[in-house]
Formats: structure tokens, sequence, C-alpha cells
């Protein structure tokens, strides 16, 4: 779903000044400014939970970090290391059963950043739509030759297809299609929520 | 980091400099990131330009992205292909042409601007050449019905978007921002203003979004 510029200034209460600022600070990508024609030329949209999630961050931010400091926390980039099961004993976002199980299923002791977030939103789903531990360990079995190809500004959700679930990875603003047997009904952004950790979690990420 | 200073003709290479002063005629033919570029003589780039102090006092052409904190314009700058602007504060006594987008938190133009876009903050483009500008009617119906409006304004930008907009003799498509001030011998298209617009009397808008009360001069 799409969010009118004029609309977006309106919600968050930000100004045009602000706005162009961080976009010139690359603390909002440039790829959000989505142009669209319109009556009287072009009005900008944007992907609307990605920015309202986005300018919240930032205003949570800014009393605290310097503009430089937030454009690497916000940006997509990820340090290139491998974090072990010990060290994830930290993230309370990551019940320890739960971390034993994804070791089982992927067969592996230590994990790269962008795992860490693939398991941070599974953990998430679970919650949410409350799916057992065993139907998690099967999706996420599902989709374990898929998990190397993950990269920043793709998207997880999960499909319904009649009474089964499966897992999908798709990149961020693209259109999904589907014939009226499937639904969408959860998904959340990869960039997003390792913006989020990268704050909570400074030394990790 | 090196200086480069140029009093003849010259070439320089995509890389890293402290200051580049430009006297004679320079192309650059990569990106190039510096303290601070000053231009007298004619400079053309071919690649990406950041710096933290721009100055252009002669010609300088440029074909790709330009990222600078300071950008002072005294003489005639022009960037092709889209090319953006991205600049802290734009000060333009000179000539600024360009095709793509323009960003700044400041922006100060006593000169001549031709832009698609420019945005921001502050945004003040003060021209009285528009009261001089060439705008009259040729009335030639008795040569086959033809009239003909012909204008020339000393800067021409389609769209501007700020908080805080002040423009004098300028013609422009769009206005957007939250204070707007369309000063004497403007000629604007579309103006939408989430606060405060005041319209002088001898500017001309077509139409008006957002405000309900329009404050004339």
């Amino acid at each position: 779903m799409m969010i009118s510029k004029k609309d977006l200034l309106a919600i968050t209460g930000i100004s045009y000044g602000q706005l162009y600022r961080w976009k010139r600070e690359r603390l909002i990508p440039e790829e959000w400014f989505i142009k669209q024609s319109s009556y009287t030329g072009q009005e900008t949209f944007f992907p609307r939970e990605q920015i309202l999630s986005r300018i919240q961050s930032i205003q949570d931010m800014k009393d605290k970090y310097s503009l430089e400091e937030m454009a690497k926390i916000l940006s997509p980039e990820v340090k290139g290391v491998e974090i072990s099961v010990e060290d994830l004993r930290e993230l309370k976002e990551l019940p320890h059963p739960t971390l034993l199980m994804f070791c089982g299923v992927l067969d592996k002791n230590t994990f790269t950043p962008l795992e860490i977030v693939l398991m941070i939103l599974l953990v998430r789903l679970q919650e949410e739509k409350q799916i057992e531990s065993k139907q998690l360990g099967e999706l996420l079995l599902g989709i374990k030759n898929s998990i190397a190809k993950i990269k920043t500004g793709m998207r997880l959700g999960l499909l319904q297809v009649n009474d089964n679930y499966h897992l999908l990875i798709y990149p961020e603003q693209s259109t999904l299609l589907f014939d009226d047997s499937i639904e969408l009904i959860w998904n959340a952004g990869i960039d997003d929520t390792l913006s989020t950790y990268k704050v909570q979690y400074k030394g990790l990420f | 980091m090196k200086d480069l200073n140029f009093e003849g003709v010259g070439t320089i290479n995509s890389g890293e400099y402290k200051d580049i002063n430009c006297e004679g005629v320079v192309k650059c033919k990569g990106d190039i990131k510096a303290e601070k570029i000053h231009i007298e003589g004619v400079f053309s780039a071919k690649g990406k330009i950041e710096a933290k102090i721009l100055e252009c006092e002669g010609t300088g052409k440029f074909n790709d992205n330009i990222r600078v904190e300071s950008l002072n314009i005294e003489g005639v700058m022009s960037l092709k292909d889209n090319a953006s602007i991205e600049a802290t504060k734009i000060y333009c006594e000179g000539v600024l042409s360009s095709t793509g987008e323009i960003s700044t938190d400041y922006l100060h133009a006593e000169g001549c601007i031709t832009a698609r876009e420019i945005v921001g903050d502050t945004i003040e483009i003060l021209n009285d050449r528009g009261k001089h500008s060439i705008k009259f009617n040729i009335d030639l119906s008795m040569f086959g019905g033809i009239k003909k409006n012909i204008s020339n304004y000393a800067s021409k930008v389609d769209t501007i978007e700020a908080t805080t907009i002040l423009i004098e003799g300028v013609k422009a498509t769009n206005v957007n921002g939250e204070n707007v001030t369309i000063g004497p011998y403007c000629e604007v298209e579309n103006v939408d203003c989430s606060g405060t617009l005041k319209v002088h009397n001898t500017a001309t808008v077509t139409n008006i979004q957002g405000v309900t009360e329009v404050l004339y001069d």
C-alpha cells in the first residue's frame, strides 16, 4: 500500500525540509520516492508501512545519534561476520529452545546477520500466527535451500493455501498476484527488522 | 591527498584530492572527491563530484551527480542527463541550469535558474528581472488570427517544494510548501500550501490548493 507525500507529511508532522534532508543523508532510500502521474503532472508516493516505520525510527533515534551514525544504523549493509549460538543467547527475541531448533534444522552453529534476522522474523511469525514449533520447523526446512539467497531489500511472507502454510521470500515493492486459493496472511521486511536490531544490539550486527 | 592547480589545459582522472583549482580548461574523466573545487575557467566533468565546497565563477558543465556541503555559483553551471545536486547550502548569483533534482537545506538565488525540480527546506529565488522581462501579447489577428503570448522569465522551474518558499520573477508549474510567498511578477500554475500563502498583486497563480486564505500584497 502506498502513501502520498502530502499525506505522509500530514500524518507524521515532519516538514518538506526534514524529508529531503533525511533523503540526502541516506536515511530514507531514494527508491522509496516513487513518482506517479497526477493531474498536476507528477506526485510522489512511498511504500506506506516502510516509510512510516522508518520515520518513526529516525524520530526515536535523532536525539541519541548523529545523522551519520543513523545512516549507518539504518543502511541495509551488514557486517560480513558469523555469530555463534553462544553470542546469540543475549538476544531475548530468540528463545533458547527455538534457537536450538534452528541449529538442528539448518545444521549449523554460527549464523550471518541476515540469518539471525530471518530467525527473529520466524519467531515473531510463530507468536503472531500461533504456529506450533513443529510446524515452524517444517516451514524453515522448506526454505532451507533458499536461505543463502536472502538479501537486504527483501520481505518474508506467509502464504495460506487452503489449510497449509508456506513461506515466501520476495523483493520489497514487488506486486504479488495469486489465484484466489492463495492468500498472503503475514509479511515483514528484512531491512526494517535489521535496522531495529542494529540499534538494539549495536555490536552484534 | 594532493592539490591540483590548472592554469592551462588539463585533464583530471578519477580520484580523491584536497583542493582543485581550475583557471584554465579542465576535463574531468571520472568520479572526483575533493575538499574544495574552485572553477574560474572552463570545467567539464563526466563523473560524480563530491566536495565540501564547490565554487563556480567560470563555466562548469556536469554530466553526473554533485554532492557538496556548500555550492557557490557566480558564473555559469549546467547539469545534463538528469544529474542531481545535493547540497546543504546553495548561493547562486550566476546561472544554474539543471534537468535533474536540486535538493538543499537552503538556496538563495539572485541569478538565473532553470531547473526541473528544486526541493528542500528554504528556497529563495529573487529576480527583479521579472518586472523588466519581455512579457507582452502580439496581436497578429490581422495576419490570420494568430495571437501569441511571449514571456521571458529570468528563472523557470517546473517544481519547487520546500518548507519555506520565497520567489520573485519566477515562472513555475508547481509550488508546494508550508510557508509560501509568491512575489512580484511570478507566474505559477499550481500552488499547494499547507501554511501561509502570500501572493503579490503582480503575480499570477492559476490554481491554489491547501490554504483557505490567501494574503495579497
